[in-house]
């Protein structure tokens, strides 16, 4: 037997932690379903990112997976500053960058960096690979053009490609170098944490094992912090130490990625893993039915849990009440009706 | 022994640009069969020719490709030697194809009931009420949820899952005794790809319609498939059972494969193959994998392997296939 214990999450950590990013309570809504029919009605809102926190340590990766429109991009945009957030905190060793302006989210720039899914339209055609790497240097720093130049050729050293490379366009490259260009970019800057949104998606199975070993050397010796944004179980469960299974703008599990794989225990989660594809022949498990597939759109999500309309164990309190976050022995975070607070699994 | 729907042999498609002057050759001596109620997979990374092996099945292949050799027997009827207002009557009612992207391949401007309808219409000389019937039977047994209701709406009105779907209920529509799948589920999340998946494969037991998957994914050759085909720059690397290929691979690509993808579960480090596919217009001598394979020697840069049946219906393009049948497997 174990004990429950009520978490603490939600209350702010303000003190210095040795954390490079701890999220409390981030909400994110965008104004949405505004047409002709009702309009001038009260405006709706889209709870893209609705009360999430967790953390990530030096060297660390969390995993973040969930289906089309949990939030996990807006997750993405909000740490990076792309986005503002409607309420909540990002610290980012030690500091809130929630508000910073100017010169501070300059700085701030500068050591969080992101890597996105296609390497065929997120590298600019009309620039030189060096010129895209260097870019950075050159809006960051005062370096001098030798200084620029042995730090992009140390940075596509560190990705994997040979100096003479900068002189080429992304057109002369495959897939797989494009990704590793978009992987020197990020790290030519004094690079604290990654952002890694599905990654290694795009790429072709050979390759994505390349990139997947190429991010981790690079993490174990530059010992930055990854946050990576997958769809697929398998790879997050592969790269990731921790893995934060999201539904519509809330985390119903977080967990070693290790224990999360071999333990599910929120329905949801449950039913990710179920659906995920086997290795081998002889690993099929039965899916079941899935009587009602579909996701709810996040305009107007689920009263209750939101996953209730889908989860095979829902019960009459589901419907009603959203399941107070608990932490299980273990550090295991969980959100459902299922595992009440305070009560023994 | 089920009935034979498709034998294809030695089927060659090659593109060619720059006024003759450069031969791709995507598909390169191609051969397999596929039975009633058999679900054949092709696999292979971007550029291996899968597309344009699906392609050539259906002959709805671009300007500049052309089939140079091999036969297409459907039925034991050589396609071919079809005319192209033949080709008509044989697509959609006895190949179909469900295309990659349901977002692009529906058409936005005509409602579901008209586009899911017409292979009915055309093939089956379906009408009226009856070809109403059959749309709202069709679109229930890919479980679109109220169907008179969605049989009048457009595509934009649905998400990618439904979609995806009703792209597969065009595909049934005609009735036809093959479909082609060409990597229909890489935009699904994977609970919506892992139900559409079941609902094919119930489709066929349902009805004994011959599939062909053609994916990079391996997990769906290990959901889906009896049999697959590796490619590998336009040939076939290896082929045979799937429970065999996946419990020893013979050639080295394939078994490269495999241990590439990560495992569910596991944190061990993955197995890398250095270097990317060659260019098909400029294919090394001798084997087209040997610049990338670990086992690879000088005969094997010189000279290109045949596809040799290894062990009864299983088949390898390798030199060094018995040798390597041979290693040590880790568990």
């Amino acid at each position: 037997m174990t004990n429950v214990e009520e978490s603490n999450v939600t209350s702010p950590t303000f003190e210095k932690t040795n954390k490079t990013l701890v999220v409390t309570d981030l909400v994110k809504h965008f104004p949405g379903g505004r047409s002709a029919l009702n309009f001038g009605a009260t405006k709706q809102w889209v709870r893209a990112v609705d009360g999430v926190s967790f953390d990530i340590a030096p060297g660390e990766t969390l995993g973040l997976v969930g289906e089309s429109g949990c939030g996990k991009s807006t997750i993405a945009k909000l740490i990076l500053r792309l986005e503002e957030p409607t309420a909540g905190s990002i610290l980012f060793e030690g500091q809130e960058i929630t508000d910073l302006k100017g010169a501070q989210l300059n700085n701030y720039r500068r050591s969080v960096q992101a890597v996105f899914q296609d390497p065929y339209s997120s590298l600019s055609p009309r620039m030189r690979v060096h010129d895209i790497i260097a870019e950075g240097l050159r809006i960051h720093t005062d370096y001098s053009k030798s200084d620029v130049t042995t730090r992009v050729n140390d940075v596509l050293a560190l990705a994997g490609l040979r100096p003479d490379v900068g002189r080429l366009y992304p057109h002369e490259f495959s897939g797989g170098q494009r990704q590793r260009i978009a992987i020197a970019k990020a790290l030519v800057l004094d690079t604290k944490m990654l952002v890694l949104d599905e990654a290694v998606s795009a790429l072709d199975v050979s390759i994505r094992a390349q990139i997947i070993t190429l991010l981790k050397d690079l993490q174990q010796e530059l010992g930055i912090a990854y946050l990576y944004i997958g769809h697929d179980l398998a790879t997050v469960g592969h790269l990731a130490d921790r893995v934060m299974v999201m539904y519509l703008g809330r985390v119903l599990e977080l967990d070693d990625s290790v224990d999360l794989v071999k333990n599910p225990r929120h329905p949801y989660t449950q039913a990710l893993f179920a659906a995920a594809l086997p290795s081998h022949p002889e690993d099929i498990r039965e899916t079941g039915e899935q009587p009602n597939a579909e996701v709810p759109t996040a305009l107007a999500p689920p009263t209750g849990c939101h996953f209730h309309p889908r989860c095979p164990d829902a019960m009459e309190t589901c419907s009603v009440d959203f399941p107070q976050e608990v932490t299980l022995s273990g550090g295991r975070r969980i959100s459902c009706h299922l595992y009440p607070s305070g009560s023994e699994v | 022994m089920a009935r034979e729907l498709l034998r294809v042999t030695d089927l060659a498609t090659h593109y060619t640009g720059f006024g003759g002057s450069r031969v791709v050759k995507a598909v390169d001596g191609v051969s397999f069969s596929l039975e009633e109620g058999q679900t054949i997979g092709v696999v292979g990374e971007s550029g291996c020719g899968k597309t344009t092996l699906c392609l050539s099945l259906v002959r709805l292949l671009a300007p500049g490709a052309e089939i140079v050799d091999g036969s297409i027997e459907l039925g034991g009827r050589d396609i071919m030697k079809l005319s192209d207002k033949q080709m008509v009557e044989v697509r959609g009612k006895e190949i179909a194809m469900i295309l990659q992207d349901p977002m692009t391949s529906l058409n936005p401007v005509i409602n579901i009931e008209t586009q899911v309808g017409e292979p009915a219409r055309k093939h089956r000389g379906l009408s009226g009420g009856r070809l109403r019937e059959r749309v709202r039977d069709l679109l229930d047994s890919v479980r679109i949820p109220s169907p008179e209701v969605r049989m009048e709406e457009f595509p934009h009105q649905m998400s990618g899952g439904m979609r995806q779907r009703i792209a597969g209920a065009i595909a049934l529509s005609g009735e036809p005794r093959i479909i082609i799948a060409d990597e229909p589920t890489t935009s699904l999340d994977v609970t919506i790809q892992a139900q559409y998946l079941d609902l094919l494969r119930k489709l066929q037991k349902e009805t004994g319609v011959g599939l062909i998957f053609v994916t990079h994914d391996l997990g769906i050759v290990a959901k889906m498939c009896d049999d697959v085909i590796v490619m590998y720059a336009g040939k076939t690397v290896e082929k045979g059972s799937v429970r065999d290929i996946f419990s020893k691979p013979h050639h080295p690509y394939t078994d490269a494969l495999i241990r590439s993808v990560p495992k569910l579960g596991s944190k061990d480090p993955l197995y890398r193959i250095d270097g990317q596919p060659p260019d098909l217009s400029s294919l090394p001598v001798g084997c087209s994998f040997a610049p990338r394979c670990p086992i690879a020697d000088e005969y094997c840069s010189g000279h290109e392997p045949p596809l040799l049946e290894v062990s009864p219906r299983r088949f390898t393009a390798c030199w060094k296939a018995e040798e390597y049948a041979l290693r040590e497997v880790q568990p």
